[in-house]
């Protein structure tokens, strides 16, 4: 008899509960809710109406004036600098998020790997978080980048003029040495973003079982077939998050000096800069999130989907 | 020597090929993640003199403090770090905590309309600063709270809306709601990590009869230990480094991310007065002053290293 009496009884529970969980959820989430609709939605909106609009700073706030698609024609059709940012935007993007995935992955498998001094090594690549964000990293890198400094601390390691020579007179051809120089360079600029990517995937790798690693080496898989068999689909997933994380992050963040993103400091500028042409900023903001709305959405479906399959 | 012998045996020498070559990769990229900071050591410390001293490379001849205090000659380090630490590390703390509470709220709940508030959250990620920051400026100049201030103010002249801008609230208010900067990205790393936390535990606390908030603040948080520091660490590291919000909205108040953007112009005046030295010969300074802005984040980060690691191996964001 007990067992017929508390079987409903249970059921009845867990149903208060669950909506109790449901209603308190609501709670934890309401005031983020709110945040978004004021702090972000609302912002959202109006930079979309800004975009169709000439805007003025007024007394009683700002004053629009309705102008079409005019500040779209504008920016497409005669400001020959906005497209041209854009794309150097885009390319740059793409090259740190594939010289960024690879490179941490190739540093992050050597990395997990058991043997001495691992962790004060995994400590210090970790360390670009702390420095590459602001405006400290744009100050010491304007200093590497630059290339006339007649100091004795002109930085030679960030210059690959040595190379340059090296191959020339090796008597590789000039154009081939610009290119492989030009994918040099970029290494060492990219290296300082990767920490972010290094840390997440070093957490995935320590979440395969060695057991999996074990049984393949008992079957006489080789190395290079482990890596792309087990590991790879492994990690597929944080493959496809740090794409995500590179792309936002090389697209979003804003630097000061020579060390940011020309795109986001065109929109800055037009916006608050002596032009205070806050219509033609939100224009022009619009198009560049599209744009990485469009990147993200290609590496969706060619890495998201692709990631999706050993997703189990 | 038998053992000796023995030892050597044992070590092959395709393995030690390995070490050697790992090593070396290692330690060479090493070198360019630390050149920054080993390039700012060796020059805060720096004569400027021995600047162009082609004989000196990285270990200067001589240790000097003169560059430290040209630039707290320019830079009043003391009000410039007490304005960073009230707006920013207040932020970067409300930031974290209101985060927990929000992204342990999407990963308990089934509620209606999950998805579209997911959407949401991907979007205040992707969403660069500058796309709202034009309509956000003009929020908080005229801040009226979904309209209710400014109806006040036909009824009451002496209300009317807020202007935020310049003071530190532009960041603390946001904050209290979860929306500042990178915070969808610590709500991202919360909710993950209170996905892959067991169900049972706020079953039996449930029976037990503890409410839902009793529970959060009883049971869950101290769970969440370790990635509460690595996101307190990331929220404190990006809030300090940011240039774009201060520069942007607090214009008046000087953060040291906004300082140190304006380090050469003030070293220029200074030159101009007749004291210092030549912007172009100011470089030990500058690296002097990037030293000071960076050392408080240096401290932080080998104190919290190996627990940060940790928060973010365990956050579960990387799938279980």
């Amino acid at each position: 008899m007990d067992n017929i009496n508390s079987q409903p009884v249970k059921k009845k529970k867990k149903s208060n509960l669950f909506k109790r969980k449901q209603r308190a959820g609501y709670w934890f989430i309401l005031p983020w809710v709110i945040g978004v609709i004021a702090f972000f939605l609302k912002p959202f909106a109006i930079s979309f109406w800004y975009s169709f609009n000439e805007v003025i700073m007024g007394a009683e706030g700002f004053e629009s004036k309705f102008v079409g698609i005019d500040n779209y024609k504008f920016l497409i059709v005669q400001d020959s600098s906005f497209l041209m940012n854009l794309w150097t935007v885009i390319q740059n993007t793409f090259q740190q998020v594939v010289i960024c995935a690879v490179l941490s992955l190739f540093i992050s498998v050597v990395l997990v790997q058991k043997f001495r001094g691992r962790t004060i090594y995994r400590a210090i690549y970790f360390l670009p978080v702390i420095m590459t964000s602001g405006v400290v990293y744009s100050l010491v890198s304007s200093v590497v980048g630059s290339s006339g400094l007649s100091g004795s601390n002109s930085a030679y390691m960030y210059s690959s003029f040595s190379i340059t020579q090296l191959l020339v007179q090796g008597g590789v051809s000039a154009g081939i040495v610009t290119e492989i120089t030009k994918f040099i360079d970029s290494i060492f600029a990219m290296i300082p973003n990767c920490g972010v990517p290094i840390l997440l995937y070093i957490s995935s790798l320590q979440k395969i079982p060695n057991s999996f690693y074990e049984a393949a080496r008992v079957e006489g898989a080789s190395t290079w077939d482990i890596f792309w068999k087990i590991t790879v689909p492994k990690i597929a997933p944080v493959i496809f998050l740090n794409t995500v994380y590179i792309i936002v992050d090389a697209t979003t963040s804003y630097g000061s000096g020579s060390g940011g993103n020309i795109m986001m400091q065109a929109i800055h500028t037009m916006g608050f800069g002596k032009t205070m042409q806050f219509g033609m900023s939100s224009a022009m903001a619009w198009m560049y999130f599209l744009a990485i709305a469009l990147f993200l959405g290609i590496s969706y479906l060619l890495i998201g989907r692709w990631a999706k399959k050993f997703d189990k | 020597m038998v053992k000796f012998k023995k030892w050597l045996k044992t070590i092959k020498l395709s393995n030690i090929l390995i070490a050697i070559l790992r090593h070396a990769f290692l330690l060479g990229i090493s070198y360019v993640v630390l050149f920054p900071l080993l390039y700012m050591l060796s020059n805060a410390f720096k004569p400027v003199d021995q600047y162009f001293d082609p004989s000196v490379v990285w270990i200067p001849k001589s240790l000097t403090l003169e560059n430290f205090k040209v630039v707290s000659l320019v830079i009043d380090l003391g009000k410039v770090f007490l304005e960073t630490f009230l707006v920013f590390i207040i932020t970067a703390v409300i930031s974290a905590f209101v985060c927990m509470i929000v992204g342990y709220g999407f990963s308990r709940s089934r509620l209606k309309g999950k998805n579209i508030a997911m959407a949401l959250l991907i979007l205040t990620i992707i969403v660069p600063q500058q796309t709202i920051s034009v309509s956000l400026y003009s929020s908080f100049r005229y801040l009226d709270l979904f309209g209710i201030l400014g109806a006040l103010h036909k009824v009451i002249p002496a209300i009317g809306p807020i202007n935020l801008i310049g003071t530190p609230w532009v960041t603390i208010v946001p904050a209290l709601f979860g929306v500042v900067l990178k915070s969808g990205m610590f709500i991202f790393i919360y909710m993950q990590f209170f996905r892959g936390l067991p169900k049972e535990l706020e079953e039996a606390a449930s029976i037990d009869g503890c409410g839902s908030f009793h529970t959060f603040f009883k049971i869950i948080v101290p769970t969440t230990k370790n990635v509460t520091i690595a996101v307190l660490l990331l929220s404190i590291v990006w809030n300090w480094n940011d240039y774009y919000t201060p520069s942007m909205f607090i214009r008046t108040r000087e953060t040291i991310a906004v300082a140190l953007s304006n380090l050469k112009s003030y070293l220029d005046n200074l030159h101009n007065m007749g004291l210092g030295v030549d912007i172009q010969t100011a470089e030990t300074q500058i690296q002097a002053g990037c030293l000071i802005a960076i050392v408080p984040l240096l401290i932080l980060y080998i104190i919290l290293q190996k627990r940060f690691t940790e928060g973010i191996e365990n956050s579960g964001i990387t799938g279980q």
